[in-house]
């Protein structure tokens, strides 16, 4: 299975690389969340890196949109030209073929987590020269690199789910959009809305945060996350099934 | 005698009210170019999918080299090379990086696929274009190079979809004299769909004749020929699809 996987990464890497429309997409995305990790530690200077909040708004947005483009067209792209068909004509077990897919898609989510948390870091430093070398705290740096690699997979089962059943990779981009839109607006408006209309609760929350410690908040989203990252990753591999896909 | 490369016995496959393969029993010998003729639409794709173990039968059964397809898919997929409809080649990668590929899911040690791919390319004159794009070529050079790469890992067994589709007279000529030389060379079986009646004619020893999923004749192009008393295979198919 190790070699196997291993063969289908090589595909995969060559594939995204080789491809100069692959590549000018994947800088272009890069740009926003880049110029995020320049700007949020030039406007906050050192909570850069003692606050997770700050670096987590390059860093997640950045994951996903990367494994978000490439999971569509490394899975309904095949399809639509017609790669796929001979790809499982071959000796490859699925569970190859799935897994050094996300895998790839997900290696290039993380390193671009890194590399925003670097020129984050870098940025800092230059503003705070001569201060000494600062460097992410430890839960920030946990925090950040935990919650992308499960927004990577996330996404990853997600877009594998919605590829396989769109007609081509565009239509999967989209709907695969679409749908992870939708929890972050919910995320996003519901909490102001509420308060506007009980704005009794605001204290409430605030007490109930400043009671719970970190590592309680993060048992709780690392639970969340993990729970839909299996259950996503689940219904991926029982729907990667070569009956299924060669009908 | 020597084990049938293909047996299959009542091979039926229905896609809900769809019954695209029905009661299919045939047997392939080793060694042997097949030729398998039928309409668009008979069922010629969905049989070689029934035997790569892509899909699985409704009912009757298949073996291929001796496995049965049924739980068998993969030993199956191991020991064949298929050029299905399209060509599955990575037009983004040059013809190389494509065999490299296909060697590597072959697990050939990497001197050994260095020296295949260099052989089969060079078979397929195509070795001083290994590093361009797929993309750049014309449709004759890849179907060559799809020929070339479902051949890379020396399969007992090769399923050729209609491999002649769509290219014009010199370059189907030029890939039926590759087809031949290297069957003759390596001695493999070959299970060959095509629309192309002189092509089977000159390439195939044996032929069955598909419509609507059913098997309507098989037997040496001459045989059949001489059975619907036309001069030749292209009118003895016509005659077997107004019967």
């Amino acid at each position: 299975m190790r070699t196997d996987l291993l063969t289908v990464m090589w595909k995969e890497w060559k594939s995204l690389f080789r491809d100069r429309a692959s590549r000018t997409r994947t800088v272009v995305s890069l740009l926003a969340p880049l110029l995020l990790a320049v700007y949020i530690p030039f406007e906050e200077s050192a909570r850069w890196v003692t606050d997770p909040i700050l670096s987590l708004l390059p860093c997640i947005p950045s994951v996903v949109i990367l494994v978000m483009l490439i999971i569509p067209d490394s899975f309904a792209g095949e399809r639509e030209r017609h790669t796929l068909e001979t790809l499982l004509a071959s000796r490859l077990p699925d569970g190859a073929i799935l897994l050094g897919k996300v895998l790839v898609a997900m290696t290039v989510g993380m390193a671009v987590a890194v590399l925003v948390l670097g020129v984050g870091l870098a940025t800092v430093n230059i503003l705070h020269w001569g201060d000494g070398p600062l460097f992410y705290s430890p839960r920030v740096l946990v925090t950040d690199l935990v919650l992308s690699f499960f927004f990577a997979v996330i996404t990853a089962g997600a877009g594998v789910i919605i590829s396989l059943r769109a007609e081509t990779a565009q239509d999967a981009i989209q709907t695969l959009a679409a749908t992870l839109m939708v929890p972050g607006l919910l995320l996003g408006m519901i909490p102001p809305v509420l308060l506007s209309l009980r704005p009794e609760w605001g204290g409430v929350i605030r007490r109930t945060l400043g009671a719970v410690g970190y590592l309680q908040v993060m048992a709780v989203v690392v639970g969340v996350c993990s729970a839909v990252a299996v259950g996503l990753v689940v219904v991926a591999m029982k729907r990667f099934q070569r009956e299924e896909l060669i009908c | 005698m020597a084990e049938p490369a293909i047996h299959t016995e009542k091979l039926t496959r229905r896609f809900g009210a769809v019954l695209a393969v029905d009661g299919l029993s045939l047997e392939v010998p080793t060694g042997t170019v097949f030729g398998f003729l039928g309409p668009n639409g008979a069922g010629k794709s969905t049989t070689i999918h029934l035997l790569l173990g892509l899909l699985a039968p409704t009912a009757g059964r298949a073996e291929v080299l001796g496995l049965e397809t049924r739980g068998h898919g993969q030993a199956v997929r191991a020991r064949t090379g298929a050029l299905l409809e399209h060509s599955g080649l990575y037009e983004q990668l040059s013809a190389e990086d494509n065999l490299e590929f296909y060697g590597r899911v072959a697990r050939l040690p990497a001197p050994e696929r260095r020296h295949r791919i260099k052989e089969t390319l060079n078979d397929m004159d195509l070795w001083d274009r290994r590093h361009e794009r797929v993309k750049q070529w014309s449709r004759g050079m890849k179907q060559r190079l799809a020929v070339a790469r479902a051949m890379l890992h020396r399969p007992e067994l090769l399923f050729l979809d209609e491999p002649t589709a769509g290219l014009d007279v010199l370059a189907a000529t030029a890939l039926r004299d590759d087809l031949s030389a290297l069957v003759a060379r390596r001695g493999i079986t070959v299970f060959l769909t095509t629309h192309n009646m002189p092509e089977a004619e000159r390439l195939c020893s044996q032929v069955a004749v598909i419509r609507q999923g059913r098997l309507v004749d098989v037997g040496p192009p001459a045989e059949l020929r001489a059975k619907v008393g036309r001069p030749n295979l292209e009118e003895a198919f016509l005659a077997m699809m107004e019967n």
